[in-house]
């Protein structure tokens, strides 16, 4: 278990801020930090690896104190904690297997981190030579490379395209599978929807909401007309009903549909939903947002649940 | 063998300015790592004034320089007792005062570049170091070292090249004495005024030599306008 309870003063682009993040983040789960732009997420993820010092309070893991009364008593290189940052912060000195290797200091360990994540004809490039997804990857496998107990990931994906970001989403996956405790920042509910198991809603300087991602973005405020372009982020049988979770911008809805277009979709899939009076209308578009030729008419139940803007 | 003794006696000078230039950076390499640190990371109150310290040896003629440190080493002053007494040597007319005022003259030439290379930094390299299970000397050998490589590069060569053309500071401190402090710059002053112009000439053109490799150096080594990522 993390536990943080601590303060910090900041300023942003938001103004002076007085950030008071408390939040338990069990062992061996999938979590997401979402709020605005300045709002604090970055410095939370700094202050959990060490790397900034809140100005009262205290952070500990497993018992263990890392902050004490604002004073960092347990050194960034005593956490064993895995960090992607927004801007990967990879050693440009170095090749691409000189970075992961530096991490856990095992040749072999090295190489099969570099043969898994795909980067064997990179390894002997400079990291500063890379594209954005192949530096990605690389900061992944770095921050992988020592094992870590608790990975805190920055915005990883911000920079990537669709094809890489699926495929980052899988190792992420992976990750968690294997027990790692993840804290991860995103401004895209389709990621959270896809990865989280609990998701802290940062507003005004506090977590102002906890929860699973359907707690917190899906809600029976349901407008009677509405229209959302999304990314469809989970089809499933729920109970009798088909279930399709679509995620737009900073919210989400729950469309009931029947078998034959739950078939039809998948995760990953751009669709079109409108509603007017209680006949929603589900229209799956291709990956450059063209509408395709299916349009379905949610027949009977109609939209269960929307979303509203969080 | 008298001909080979005069040979050498030229060629003294040269040696004298090389071993000066060598003596210079290889201390200034040193002493001015956490000088620059001062100035490019801490905060004080002192830190304007210690900046204009550091930067005065640039704007001030050599020659006062030189003045004041010969003032200052001179064994009847407190300064220059003291110091005579802790390294049981004499400062001034003698190769270890022209190796101190050569470190006071070309202080700036390497402070400046390693000030910059510090302030150019990307630190969170150095934090992703930390995070990664590194120790801070590992950090700053393995992570901010290499960083800092052009800046360090440009400081070593132009410490080196403005100290061998040292004039002013080594007359005032260290006399023309051959084979000890005569240096090829003041070798090639008294080139001209015993009128030997083809000797001038010869010194004169093996210094432009030197600073034209280091000048050609520094361009492939040193510091190039974002370079250091």
């Amino acid at each position: 278990m993390l536990e943080i309870n601590v303060v910090k003063k900041f300023h942003s682009d938001a103004g002076d801020i007085e950030f008071r993040p408390r939040l338990n983040i069990a062992a061996g789960t999938f979590n997401m930090l979402f709020g605005k732009s300045g709002s604090g997420k970055t410095t939370l993820l700094r202050m959990i690896a060490g790397l900034a010092e809140p100005d009262a309070g205290d952070i500990s893991s497993e018992g263990k104190s890392w902050t004490d009364k604002g004073r960092v008593i347990t050194a960034p290189q005593d956490r064993n904690i895995g960090f992607v940052s927004q801007d990967f912060s990879l050693f440009g000195h170095m090749t691409v297997e000189e970075n992961v290797y530096y991490a856990c200091g095992d040749k072999k360990e090295a190489d099969r981190l570099i043969e898994a994540s795909g980067l064997s004809a990179l390894r002997k490039k400079h990291t500063d030579r890379l594209s954005g997804g192949q530096k990605q990857r690389v900061a992944f496998s770095r921050a992988m490379a020592r094992k870590p107990g608790l990975l805190l990931l920055d915005e990883p994906m911000s920079a990537l395209d669709g094809e890489t970001r699926c495929v980052m989403r899988t190792e992420l996956k992976s990750a968690a599978g294997r027990g790692v405790t993840i804290v991860m920042v995103t401004h895209d509910v389709a990621e959270i929807f896809a990865l989280a198991e609990k998701v802290f809603v940062i507003e005004s300087g506090i977590i102002a909401r906890e929860g699973t991602p359907a707690e917190i973005f899906i809600n029976s405020m349901t407008p009677n007309k509405f229209a959302l372009t999304g990314e469809v982020v989970r089809v499933e049988k729920n109970g009798a009903v088909n279930v399709v979770t679509v995620s737009s911008g900073e919210s989400a809805a729950e469309i009931v549909v029947s078998r034959f277009e739950a078939a039809q979709l998948h995760p990953g899939d751009t669709v079109l939903v409108a509603a007017k009076d209680f006949r929603p209308v589900l229209i799956k578009m291709n990956r450059g947002g063209l509408c395709l030729k299916t349009e379905t008419r949610a027949a009977g139940a109609g939209i269960m649940m929307t979303a509203r803007n969080s | 063998m008298a001909t080979e003794e005069a040979q050498i006696m030229e060629l003294m000078p040269f040696l004298i300015s090389f071993r000066l230039a060598f003596t210079v950076t290889l201390i200034l390499a040193a002493a001015s790592f956490p000088l620059a640190w001062l100035l490019a990371v801490k905060k004080f109150a002192l830190k304007p004034v210690l900046e204009m310290l550091v930067t005065l040896p640039m704007v001030l003629p050599p020659t006062v320089i030189g003045f004041y440190m010969l003032a200052a080493l001179s064994p009847r002053l407190a300064f220059g007792g003291a110091l005579e007494k802790i390294f049981h040597t004499q400062f001034v007319f003698s190769f270890a005062g022209i190796a101190l005022g050569g470190c006071i003259h070309s202080l700036p030439f390497m402070v400046q570049p390693l000030k910059n290379g510090l302030q150019s930094l990307d630190r969170a390299q150095a934090e992703m170091s930390r995070v990664l299970g590194k120790s801070e000397l590992e950090t700053f050998l393995k992570i901010t070292l290499p960083q800092m490589k052009p800046y360090i590069m440009t400081g070593l060569l132009m410490t080196f090249v403005h100290t061998i053309g040292a004039f002013g500071v080594v007359l005032m401190v260290g006399g023309n004495i051959p084979g000890v402090t005569k240096v090829a710059s003041i070798a090639l002053y008294e080139k001209v005024e015993t009128m030997d112009f083809s000797g001038a000439n010869l010194y004169a053109a093996i210094l432009v030599g030197i600073s034209l490799i280091a000048v050609v150096a520094a361009q492939r080594f040193g510091a190039k306008r974002g370079e250091v990522k």
